[in-house]
């Protein structure tokens, strides 16, 4: 410790000490950054991260799986945009009206739009929060978040075009704190709707944000955030200068509700009209039955010897029928060399199933590719997204897509 | 440097490459920014996950890491200061909350510590000075990379230097490292 300096040590220096300071603050800087060890993040912890925190049905995800088969940089993916083009056209997307989302229904949507991105996300406990004595600690965040625009936006995007724009899209987010898993106490999700938002605001040098007002939802807390666009954005060309984002909490209710959007009336109109339900959650007994529904499908979309057989596994099989028969008549073997593994991300994991509805579940998977250049195979996991119909589980098309990203071009869009 | 070149390819090789070679300047930025090793760490975590989704669109990773950065800290900073009133259980309620007078006295003991002192400046000073002075980055390219004015800069940066130099004494420097100097390539 540095002697107690001389008194007046802090009135105004002159130019010659001030320098003298800037000169020793630099050295101080370098002896602080060696006291500032290892270890580093790495880039393929982040990207392990992110592929934990997004539970998600896109093809980025896929393209970092299969981008970690291939050595030497070789691969055939590194151009791939997030919504892979499709060799047709669908002409099936239709608008939506209501929308049911993670226990949430949301019973009124602007006319003329249909999703084009569902991604669930586990966000883990909050960091360097400590709760006070006799309150619930916040286990993980489950949110489940639908991207919503124009049909024609949408379509365009299935055809291979530019992903719709921000300027038109609505996103309606569900989140849902789950109990803490010392205690089973459920805290209040309006701490977490605090995070996201400061999350937000944290990490967004695209936007400055402000809180304009709070609509008064009858019996919800509810903040509405204006978004104005930084000039200076990485993006600013696809983001339009103004968008909100509105943060509804019901009390006492389980679930927490963020909708965005680029009128503020809208927004408001959509958060007004939804209803929170009870956490989505299935017997041990279906859970069980969910599991093997799971495998059989898997097998089937994965293992099956005929196009016929793997496409009969999936929820939109018209969506992938056209891509899967060329794929076949090209690359067959590579086709063939796919393998599912099992469920869990590791081989002694345990399935991780996240019911999203009693007839909607995503899970983690493991699958076996071909490398890039055809002279070995690797195992990667997966999430595959699935819906119950029928009796029977299905994978949706487009998980599918997502999961065959290196050897299948077929639309990832849900 | 993977960056470099005028097509740098944008995919999760070249993602990990640029995190290996840049990785510890960036912690050590990050912690010097939230003036915490815990903080830091978080900070250049989400900022990372950030900058891996958008990697392909990126032209300037140095640039765009140190504005994310500069950006997260202050805007941590000035969280957790309008949070306060909502979650006082929750929060840490001293980060970036400049002390006032009377808590010099109670710093006296870490005087030798430079995170102790740079946690005593405003989250925006802190910044400026990390930049200027481990960073090594010129007061005009921090203006154009914080997007403010030059002037602010300069007003910061003199402010923040007054303010250090309160806190650890105008005495003799630190000895300088015995290892190579850590910053290996410019931030």
């Amino acid at each position: 410790m540095r002697a107690p300096e001389p008194a007046g040590h802090d009135a105004r220096p002159g130019p010659a000490e001030l320098a003298g300071f800037e000169r020793r603050l630099r050295v101080e800087f370098d002896a602080a950054a060696a006291g500032i060890l290892p270890p580093a993040p790495t880039g393929a912890a982040i990207i392990t991260r992110r592929r934990h925190q997004r539970r998600a049905v896109t093809a980025a995800i896929a393209v970092a799986a299969a981008v970690a088969l291939v050595t030497g940089g070789v691969t055939v993916l590194t151009g791939t945009t997030r919504h892979a083009a499709p060799a047709v056209v669908p002409a099936h997307t239709r608008p939506e009206t209501h929308i049911d989302v993670y226990g949430v229904t949301f019973g009124w949507l602007p006319p003329g739009v249909a999703r084009y991105d569902d991604t669930v996300t586990a966000l883990g406990p909050t960091s360097n929060v400590n709760a006070p004595v006799g309150v619930a600690r916040p286990g993980p965040t489950v949110q489940q978040e639908l991207k919503l625009a124009p049909v024609a936006e949408v379509n365009q995007a299935l055809a291979g075009g530019d992903p719709p724009s921000p300027a038109t899209a609505y996103t309606v987010a569900v989140l849902r704190v789950q109990p803490d898993p010392l205690t089973g106490a459920s805290p209040d999700p309006g701490i977490e709707l605090r995070r996201q938002w400061d999350r937000h605001q944290r990490f967004s040098p695209d936007w400055s944000a402000t809180e304009v007002y709070a609509p008064g939802l009858p019996a919800r807390s509810t903040v509405l955030i204006r978004r104005d666009a930084r000039p200076a954005g990485p993006s600013a060309g696809d983001i339009p200068p103004v968008s909100y984002a509105l943060y509804v909490h019901v009390p006492g209710a389980p679930a927490g509700v963020i909708v965005t959007g680029p009128d503020a009336d809208t927004v408001g109109r959509i958060g007004a009209a939804a209803t929170v339900g009870p956490q989505p959650a299935v017997a041990p007994a279906q859970r069980a039955s969910a599991l093997a529904g799971f495998r059989q499908a898997a097998h089937a979309a994965f293992d099956g010897p005929a196009g016929a057989g793997m496409l009969a596994a999936l929820t939109a099989p018209d969506r992938a029928r056209p891509a899967l028969t060329e794929a076949l008549a090209s690359h067959g073997a590579r086709i063939h060399a796919v393998r599912f593994v099992g469920l869990g991300e590791l081989d002694d994991d345990e399935p991780d199933p996240l019911f999203l509805g009693t007839t909607e579940a995503t899970v983690t998977a493991r699958v076996e590719l071909p490398t890039a250049d055809g002279q070995g195979h690797g195992t990667i996991p997966v999430e595959l997204r699935l819906v119950l119909a029928d009796g029977h589980w299905k994978i949706t098309t487009a998980s599918y897509c997502a999961a065959l990203t290196s050897v299948l071009r077929c639309p990832t869009i849900p | 440097m993977p960056d470099g070149g005028a097509a740098p390819r944008r995919d999760d090789r070249s993602f990990e490459d640029y995190v290996a070679d840049r990785g510890m300047t960036l912690l050590r930025t990050a912690v010097f920014l939230t003036g915490d090793r815990q903080a830091g760490e978080d900070l250049l975590q989400d900022v990372l996950l950030r900058v891996y989704r958008r990697w392909r669109h990126i032209d300037d990773p140095d640039s765009y890491l140190r504005r994310s950065l500069a950006n997260g800290a202050v805007s941590r900073a000035r969280r957790r200061l309008t949070a306060r009133e909502n979650l006082v259980d929750w929060d840490d309620p001293d980060v970036d909350d400049p002390a006032g007078p009377a808590d010099e006295a109670a710093q006296a003991t870490d005087r030798h510590d430079l995170l102790a002192a740079l946690r005593q400046l405003t989250a925006r000073q802190r910044a400026v000075i990390v930049l200027r002075y481990f960073g090594d980055l010129p007061e005009a390219q921090i203006a154009a990379e914080l997007g403010c004015a030059p002037s602010s800069v300069k007003t910061h940066t003199a402010r923040g230097l007054l303010r250090l130099r309160a806190l650890l004494g105008p005495g003799a420097p630190a000895l300088p490292p015995l290892s190579p100097s850590p910053k290996g390539a410019t931030a």
